[in-house]
């Protein structure tokens, strides 16, 4: 479902649940912000195998904010856990807790548009949002050649190490600066890449009208009937919770 | 040349650059917020070569949108926009005040490295959806290893403009 959706309806959920997720303080309001983004996740049609995987990615990261938030405040609230030197408040939990469900309503909350919009799409409903052009054209261009850099690099990279380059051995330091001679033979085969990507737009016209004409789109999006009862609904949802959170 | 990005040479050349960034900000390292990469070398190197602006879109929507296609780091796109655009902006404009000294370009590296490290912090100290106090104090330790993994960008620049002398023509 929501795939039929335009991408700024999507774009404005995660606003509101971004929103609340900053405003929100008490655990079970954050706690079924986490629900609720899940809910329209997995009723909108985004398959499980997504939603895990941000969830695997999310793990180390809550684990550690569930640890070292109650180490941080150790002087503050009853002590509920006691071991060696140190000691775990209930005010030390909470907060690692409500900052753990925040970060994690955030991320399922971005999801929402990106986990169901080309990178495309989502470019040209800024676009309407008030992106210019050209940089909507540039932000194109950056999502375009990223994988064709990358490939590059990946090339560059096995061909030194068939010539037996090594980048296992050594710190964090010694292995970028070995990594040097790959990355000056990736920059400047990019910058040969602009050159012709330079030529191309100029050919087609690019930069000639300066903004003044209006440009047009093969295939544009437009908000539909279901777009507006969902921004109505939504934002209605999210403006008597904003009222909960306030009084 | 002046920056202006309806010029097709500029569009191109800041476009491939922000995929530059884009393409090395990937995972190396995960870190327990965040992941270490080579993206500062590409943003140090876009704002050394090519000036302020260009090494602010580069370093900023490059690495915002890595963040968020990285799948589960997409929230830390507005951070990463702020803080890595100010990186590129700073290093390219003390650079250009420097005149392409050897001191300026130690003190811009220095700089962008300071940016990093403290606008993280401020970051994800003050924004609760960005970890809190201890997202912040964890991540420090990371954003100094990778900020000093990100200065070998200077040594690329300098590699780069030996090995290819057309580069001092295609700048801002």
């Amino acid at each position: 479902m929501l795939y039929r959706l335009d991408p700024r309806t999507r774009l404005w959920l995660m606003a509101l649940i971004v929103t609340l997720c900053v405003v929100g303080k008490e655990i079970w309001f954050l706690a079924s912000l986490v629900a609720a983004a899940h809910l329209i996740l997995i009723v909108g049609g985004v398959s499980f195998r997504v939603i895990f995987r941000t969830w695997r990615t999310l793990t180390i990261l809550l684990l550690f904010i569930l640890i070292l938030q109650p180490l941080l405040l150790q002087n503050i609230g009853e002590v509920v856990f006691r071991f060696w030197r140190i000691h775990m408040t209930d005010v030390g939990l909470l907060t690692g807790l409500r900052y753990a469900l925040r970060l994690t309503g955030a991320a399922f909350g971005v999801l929402i548009p990106l986990s169901t919009t080309p990178i495309q799409k989502l470019i040209r409903g800024l676009q309407k949002l008030g992106l210019p052009y050209n940089w909507a054209v540039m932000i194109g261009l950056a999502v375009h050649y990223a994988g064709t850099i990358g490939a590059l690099h990946t090339t560059l990279r096995e061909a030194q190490q068939a010539r037996g380059w090594d980048l296992s051995t050594g710190g964090m330091i010694k292995q970028a600066r070995a990594a040097v001679p790959t990355l000056i033979a990736v920059i400047i085969a990019s910058l040969r890449m602009s050159d012709s990507l330079a030529i191309g737009l100029a050919s087609r016209g690019y930069g000639l009208g300066r903004g003044r004409h209006t440009r047009t789109t093969l295939h544009d999006i437009s908000l539909c009937p279901s777009d507006y009862i969902v921004l109505i609904l939504s934002t209605l949802a999210a403006g008597f919770c904003l009222i909960l959170v306030i009084r | 040349m002046k920056f202006d990005l309806n010029n097709p040479r500029i569009l191109a050349l800041t476009g491939v650059m922000t995929a530059l960034v884009f393409a090395l900000t990937r995972p190396i390292v995960p870190t327990p917020i965040g992941y270490t990469h080579l993206g500062d070398v590409a943003i140090y190197f876009t704002a050394l070569a090519f000036g302020p602006w260009a090494g602010m879109i580069a370093g900023g929507v490059g690495t915002a949108l890595a963040d968020l296609l990285s799948g589960g780091y997409a929230h830390f796109a507005p951070l990463s926009l702020l803080v890595h655009g100010l990186q590129g902006l700073v290093v390219g404009l003390i650079y250009r005040q420097m005149k392409g000294s050897g001191v300026g370009l130690f003190i811009s590296l220095l700089v962008g490295g300071v940016i990093v490290v403290g606008g993280y912090f401020l970051g994800e100290m003050l924004v609760p959806i960005w970890g809190g106090p201890s997202g912040a104090v964890g991540e420090v330790w990371f954003n100094v290893v990778q900020v000093l993994v990100g200065s070998v960008g200077g040594l690329v620049y300098l590699g780069v403009l030996r090995a290819y002398p057309r580069l001092s023509q295609m700048g801002e």
